[in-house]
């Protein structure tokens, strides 16, 4: 509710003056629900003064993107015949549309004397050109590139300086009550940011989160209770994250950045709603057109959180050159380790002190919804200092269906600190058995696709992982 | 507030300079503004609307002190590679007891909003905004809607000037503005008179430069010392290397040749602020990095749409303001650019006539490590202009070492019987032990030799991603011209003869490398003094004297 929505709409009234409208009062409780997925749940209850019988009641100041099909308008002993959205918008051209077949005044200033000349006009057509009516004469305005204004009576009816829906509903009896709007909106959003400034020596990091909403709206939303949704709602407008022909976009609940490791199992003190969180920001928000506004959602400190140095092998390859290892932060979102809560889907930014004392970002990575108590592993960069060339040893087929090959993987390490790097390969997919023959340091199979080495190496250091498998395929 | 006149017939880049001078932001002292929104709201509507005065609210909306913070005792910054920057800045704010919005101006114009830190402040931070909207030709239109504005007309034949009282009714970007005058509607820009707008002020908050603000709840009042952080886009680096061959090459060919390494980090400033004399570093390594960390891109400042259509006989089919938009999207690509984004238009002229500044050696960058990266702090303060691009040496050495030799890449037991062209290929010795022992950031290597003249000659540039101490510096430059090769098995399918023609003045070193995994771990017969034993997949090296040719035959 903008103050240019509620003058915009006393000029409105002015104009309809006490005509068949009612006119509704200010918002006097604005509620917004925020979903990820660019929608909102605006609840608008307002005091309308209603007539007893049928009438149109005007509600002017909703969202310029308001999804009209979902709108509801609720208030003791009225039902609702039909609803409408306008949204012709007061602009000089639909002006002079809604002008054809009415009289306007022409004033014309006669360039040699500045002398001004009024007359009436009937407009006759707006088609590229406006076509008028003099009297008996018909002509072009300005057509003869003489300066001419256009002065209309009065503004149309059906223009509003804003969005407007109109509501034709029958009132048991007259008088004034609370009437409730409710509808979904798109242009509204909202995702987390997080800070994390990590230390590595102390082996933590402090977390801050903030909610960032962003109204892309024509709309200023005014003194409003707001709540953010965290989690995936069905969402038929191209979103879907089930839909697996929608591709494009990130999926919150799909882990795309596989930087969740292991799912949580606990529940987050907020209040939840359906399968989802609910974060009630705190008093009462203003949020403008245009405007990003930022909210705090978590703050912890001492998170217990550690570096951890990754390379992922899709096969058997030569990389040809060394390749940087992953950096990430290990870290779980778990009661003992000091976080305790959900984190709602957004960016993780991470800052770590210099050796004069500075912040300086060390990268970012996005997290999708994340439960309580999940083991998290983000990607914030690629090692300068850590790297791995993967080399195929050798390969040979010992029968049509059994193979084998030899893989080295040279782990350098030119930082001063000794490390571990962990090494993850993937294994052969469906209908092939992997069998490991023999490893120069020893591994895990973490699963059927997946095997890992804990590579420790020196400063300054390398360490080369040998191993050999044999592959049988089942046809 | 001032009542000021701003006329529109002004530029909005005149009207933001204005702008400053005459509201809040130039007053040291904190600004306090009641409730004004409110208080307009109530008597706006009274006449048709039933206020409700009940708003539970009221009290905690009123009188929140709003404090501007207009520049920064102290900023660092800290450039990326990839169009990136962190911005550090230490700024004192007089905060009130309670709730308090700090507005912080002078941010950098493509300030990535939500990465924004607030440090060191006593008290809570409830939330924090950043507008997008500054002050333009469309905002004080916007912001207008319901005010009453002066309208003056000009008839430019006769000279005639009118003053009116007008209300702005309804203006939008996109769709013109409508006035009520004398109680009747007219419009703007259509009669062909010449029309200009006077407002009384800029408009509820609107600034001419971006403002991050913060809302806090300080638990005393008082002067503190903040320290906020935000990520900018339109600040960046890049790395070049200048090798310069010297002296003869030691040892033939084996040997190699002594060198000076010249590197330097180009930055660029695209952004409109100035960074005069701050501590400058950059980072170099690879930072994961998210697409929508990025600036915001501002809403178009000018209005769009203005008037009806205003058609005539002689032109035939009119010239509708919207059909210029239409017109734009038709237009060939580099058309579409001019139009479409002026303003990186005007940014890209201004590269072209930029100032280029080269420090001198001396002042050198420094390296250090931070977190898995490096970071090179620049000595000193360092000025850095609006639209400047700058050059700050971090590596001036007078004596590495560059080996230089001939790649051949070969697969199994295959017969080439044409000859082919090997790749040159020059090494930079980059070791812990004697070589130059430092991290070299992604860039590019560029070779230089002296001729016998005296004249320098370029021998190539080459791409390095980031590499750590004691890596490879592998600097494949070309296919030469004069060192060929040949293959050939004489119909067997387990040996081979690569034949290697040398048509220069000087012996050179080739290296073979059969790519064929089948050979991996297998045995290979004959050659045995040119493999490299330290190489997984088979390598030899085998040198080719001047104006010569080598054989080199194994078997399986």
């Amino acid at each position: 509710m903008t103050k240019s929505t509620l003058r915009a709409f006393s000029c409105t009234a002015l104009i309809l003056g006490a005509g068949m409208y009612a006119a509704p009062a200010f918002a006097d409780e604005l509620s917004m629900t925020i979903y990820g997925d660019g929608r909102a749940l605006v609840e608008d209850a307002r005091d309308i003064s209603f007539k007893s019988g049928t009438q149109v009641i005007e509600l002017p100041g909703v969202s310029s993107q308001i999804q009209a099909e979902t709108a509801t308008f609720v208030s003791n002993g009225v039902s609702i015949n039909e609803q409408n959205f306008d949204f012709d918008l007061l602009s000089p051209e639909k002006l002079m549309e809604k002008a054809v077949g009415s009289y306007v005044e022409i004033v014309r200033t006669n360039p040699g004397t500045g002398r001004e000349t009024r007359e009436r006009a009937k407009v006759l057509s707006v088609n590229n050109g406006v076509v008028i009516q003099i009297g008996q004469k018909i002509e072009v305005l300005r057509d003869d590139d003489i300066p001419t204004r256009v002065i209309f009576d009065s503004v149309p009816v059906n223009l509003r300086a804003d969005p407007t829906l109109s509501v034709e509903v029958d009132s048991a009896r007259g008088g004034t009550r609370e009437a409730s709007l409710t509808y979904l909106t798109r242009g509204l959003n909202w995702r987390a940011d997080y800070v994390a400034v990590f230390s590595e020596d102390d082996n933590e990091m402090d977390l801050q989160g903030w909610a960032t909403l962003t109204n892309g709206t024509k709309t200023t939303f005014k003194d409003a209770n707001v709540s953010v949704i965290a989690g995936s709602v069905g969402n038929q407008n191209g979103r879907n994250n089930f839909n697996q022909y929608n591709r494009g976009g990130f999926k919150p609940n799909m882990n795309p950045r596989r930087n969740v490791r292991g799912a949580g199992t606990e529940a987050s003190p907020q209040e939840r709603v359906g399968d989802n969180y609910l974060y009630p920001l705190p008093g009462k928000i203003t949020v403008k057109s245009n405007q990003t506004k930022q909210v705090g959602i978590v703050d912890a400190q001492g998170v217990t959180a550690a570096k951890v140095y990754e390379y992922r092998a899709g096969g058997y390859q030569n990389t040809g050159n060394p390749v940087s290892a992953d950096v990430r932060i290990a870290f779980s979102n778990s009661r003992a380790g000091g976080l305790g809560t959900a984190l709602p889907q957004g960016i993780f930014r991470v800052y770590t002190k210099d050796i004069e004392g500075r912040s300086q970002f060390i990268g970012e990575d996005r997290i999708g919804h994340i439960p309580g108590g999940s083991d998290m592993s983000l990607k914030i960069g690629d090692a300068f200092d850590v790297k791995v060339q993967g080399t195929v040893a050798s390969r040979r087929d010992i029968s049509k269906k059994v193979s084998e090959t030899e893989m080295v993987y040279e782990v350098t390490n030119a930082t001063d600190k000794d490390t571990i790097v962990h090494i993850r390969q993937s294994l052969a997919g469906y209908y092939t058995e992997t069998e490991m023959m023999s490893e120069s340091i020893e591994g895990e199979r973490e699963n059927a696709y997946s095997y890992l080495w804990k590579v420790p190496v020196k400063a300054e250091g390398e360490t080369t992982l040998t191993f050999k498998v044999r592959e049988t395929r089942r046809w | 507030m001032l009542a000021i006149f701003l006329t529109v017939l002004a530029t909005a880049w005149g009207a933001a300079q204005l702008a400053p001078n005459s509201t809040e932001a130039d007053t040291p002292a904190p600004v306090v503004k009641v409730a004004q929104v409110e208080s307009r709201d109530a008597t706006t509507t009274a006449p048709v609307v039933k206020a409700s005065q009940s708003t539970l609210h009221k009290g905690e909306q009123d009188a929140i002190t709003r404090v501007v913070s207009e520049s920064a005792d102290l900023t660092t910054v800290t450039i990326y590679p990839d169009n990136l920057a962190l911005i550090t800045e230490v700024r004192k704010v007089n905060v009130p007891e309670g709730r308090s919005t700090i507005a912080f101006e002078g941010v950098s114009d493509l300030i990535i909003p939500q990465s924004m830190i607030l440090r060191e402040f006593t008290g809570f931070t409830l939330e924090r905004n950043f507008d997008y909207d500054l002050l333009s030709k469309t905002t004080l239109f916007e912001n207008a809607v319901g005010d009453l504005v002066t309208l003056t007309r000009f008839d430019e034949a006769s000279g005639k000037v009118i003053d009116q009282q007008a209300e702005i009714i309804s203006a939008r970007r996109d769709t013109g503005v409508v006035m009520r005058v004398d109680g009747k509607i007219e419009t703007l820009s259509c009669s062909g008179l010449t029309e200009r707008v006077s407002f009384k002020s800029t408009g509820e908050g609107l600034s001419a430069k971006p403002i991050m603000s913060v809302q806090v709840n300080a638990e005393a009042a008082g002067e503190q010392e903040v320290v906020i952080s935000y990520l900018t886009s339109g600040l960046g680096w890049k790395a070049d290397y200048r090798i310069d061959l010297k002296g003869t090459m030691e040892g033939k060919p084996t040997g190699t040749r002594k060198a000076s390494l010249l590197a330097w980090l180009t930055l660029s400033n695209r952004t409109a602020k100035d960074y005069a004399d701050v501590p400058l570093a950059i980072i170099a390594g690879d930072l994961n990095r998210d697409r929508d960390t990025r600036a915001v891109s501002p809403p178009k400042p000018y209005l769009q749409g203005q008037c009806y259509p205003i058609g005539s006989t002689k032109r035939g089919v009119a010239e509708r303001i919207e059909d210029y938009s239409r017109k734009v999207i038709k237009t060939p690509a580099s058309t579409r650019e001019r139009f479409e984004a002026p303003m990186a238009a005007s940014y890209s002229m201004g590269m072209m006539a930029d100032e280029i500044v080269v420090t001198g050696a001396r002042k050198m960058a420094t390296e250090e490590n931070v977190g898995d990266y490096k970071l090179y702090r620049v000595p000193g303060l360092v000025s850095v202009k609006p639209y400047q691009t700058k050059q700050i040496a971090f590596l001036n050495e007078d004596s590495v070492e560059v080996g230089k030799y001939y790649v051949a890449h070969v697969y199994g037991f295959q017969d080439v019987p044409n000859p082919q062209h090997l790749t040159l290929t020059y090494d930079l010795n980059n070791d812990r032990e004697d070589g130059l022992a430092r991290s070299l950031p992604t860039g590019t290597f560029r070779i230089f030799d002296v001729r016998e003249s005296g004249h320098t000659v370029f021998l190539g540039e080459t791409q390095k991603d980031n590499l750590a101490v004691d890596e490879d510096v592998e600097l494949v430059m070309s296919r030469a011209m004069n060192v060929q090769m040949k293959s050939a098995t004489g119909g067997s399918k387990a040996s081979v003869t690569h034949s290697f023609f040398n048509a220069t003045k000087e012996d050179v070193r080739v290296k073979v490398i059969n790519n064929d995994v089948s050979l991996r771990g297998k045995k290979l017969r004959g050659a045995e003094e040119f493999r490299d034993s330290d190489e997984i997949i088979p390598t030899w090296w085998i040198d080719v004297p001047s104006e010569s040719v080598a054989e080199l035959s194994y078997r399986k």
